[in-house]
């Protein structure tokens, strides 16, 4: 059990004591979560090719074609990116989970070392940098899941337009213009959303290079039988 | 003799029994390679269509094809429909190469705990 809190230099706080705590709760979920993620964003990005060469046959004969083929296609043109975007957002998310794993890796690999090796378990606290990974990457899965809601709508508005005659009537335009208004917001959103999801994985990386940086600090400690460690003021 | 827990239940992440050799090559760097040149030549193909696309765009607003721009809407659409998730599946095959890195890489950290395990009790003595 940790029995004492230092600061380090590290951009974090240890717990000292004398056993290994293992992973935390978060590194768990990361162990589990990452190929379940990455076999989610394949699919879909799969499965919109498979959608997209149903979509090119649709085009080839839709102009001229049937009200019908015409709003099947632009149902289809505007659900597309934002199926692609979740996908790449679940790759993005299995990314994230995996650094994840690196840190949850290193925190009870190092543990275990010093259980045995060294007279003192210096356990790293949660960094604010951690905190900020998984805040970045919830969100952006959110803007991600929130972006294709928008798509939906404005698919549903699109083929509401389309379906009413070739060409579209002219009384309907407003509807038209509902979706596009939509989709004004979904097309930055869902590029916000990978934003998060990139920036969760910058400062997962950054986290992953300040633990590195104290293992290898406490490794020379134990190899050279120094129990003194470094002052700062990490967080 | 080292007493970290190297067999334990199935775990993806951490090797299930210790390596002969801490310095012998995991196969998922290659795989991660093979993944990521593989989506670059699929986004550099997408990328060469896209331009004979745009030449098809630039004949819609060519007043003297005026005859021809609904056949070429319509292959515009029928190109561009299969040629943007294409470009996705190029990026999914380079971000599935660097998961799959990463992969390696935890195996690595674990890999790397069993070798300290085995020398620290030298570097000790030594040091």
């Amino acid at each position: 059990m940790a029995t004492n809190t230092a600061t380090t230099p590290y951009g974090f706080s240890i717990n000292i004591g004398r056993k290994a705590t293992g992973q935390t709760f978060i590194h768990k979920v990361a162990n589990y979560m990452w190929l379940p993620m990455l076999a989610m964003g394949l699919m879909v990005l799969a499965s919109t090719q498979v959608a997209g060469i149903f979509q090119a046959d649709l085009a080839s004969d839709t102009f001229p074609g049937t009200a019908s083929d015409r709003a099947d296609l632009e149902t289809l043109k505007v659900l597309q990116p934002g199926v692609i975007f979740l996908g790449v957002a679940f790759l993005l998310s299995g990314i994230s989970f995996l650094l994840a794993s690196v840190l949850g890796a290193i925190r009870w690999g190092g543990g275990e070392i010093q259980e045995k090796h060294a007279s003192e378990v210096h356990t790293p606290r949660m960094p604010y940098t951690a905190w900020a990974f998984l805040a970045l990457m919830m969100t952006g899965l959110t803007l991600e899941f929130a972006s294709l809601g928008f798509h939906i709508y404005a698919a549903v508005q699109v083929h509401d337009y389309y379906i009413t005659a070739v060409p579209p009537d002219a009384s309907a335009l407003h509807v038209l213009g509902r979706a596009e208004t939509v989709l004004s917001y979904a097309a930055p959103l869902r590029m916000v959303g990978i934003g998060f999801l990139l920036a969760g994985i910058v400062s997962a990386l950054y986290t992953i290079g300040n633990v590195l940086r104290f293992q290898f600090d406490r490794v020379t400690s134990i190899i050279l039988n120094r129990d003194a460690i470094p002052e700062g003021s990490g967080s | 003799m080292s007493n970290v827990q190297t067999t334990r239940s199935f775990s993806l992440l951490r090797p299930r029994s210790r390596a002969a050799d801490y310095n012998e090559e995991v196969p998922h760097y290659r795989t991660a390679l093979f993944l990521a040149v593989g989506g670059l030549m699929v986004i550099a193909f997408v990328t060469a269509f896209s331009g004979l696309v745009a030449d098809w765009v630039s004949d819609l607003t060519d007043p003297s094809k005026s005859a021809i721009v609904e056949s070429r809407t319509g292959r515009i659409e029928t190109y561009q429909a299969w040629l943007t998730p294409l470009f996705f599946v190029g990026l999914a095959s380079v971000l599935t190469g660097i998961s799959i890195a990463l992969w390696g890489t935890v195996q690595r950290v674990w890999i790397r705990v069993q070798a300290l395990d085995e020398a620290l009790p030298v570097l000790k003595r030594q040091g």
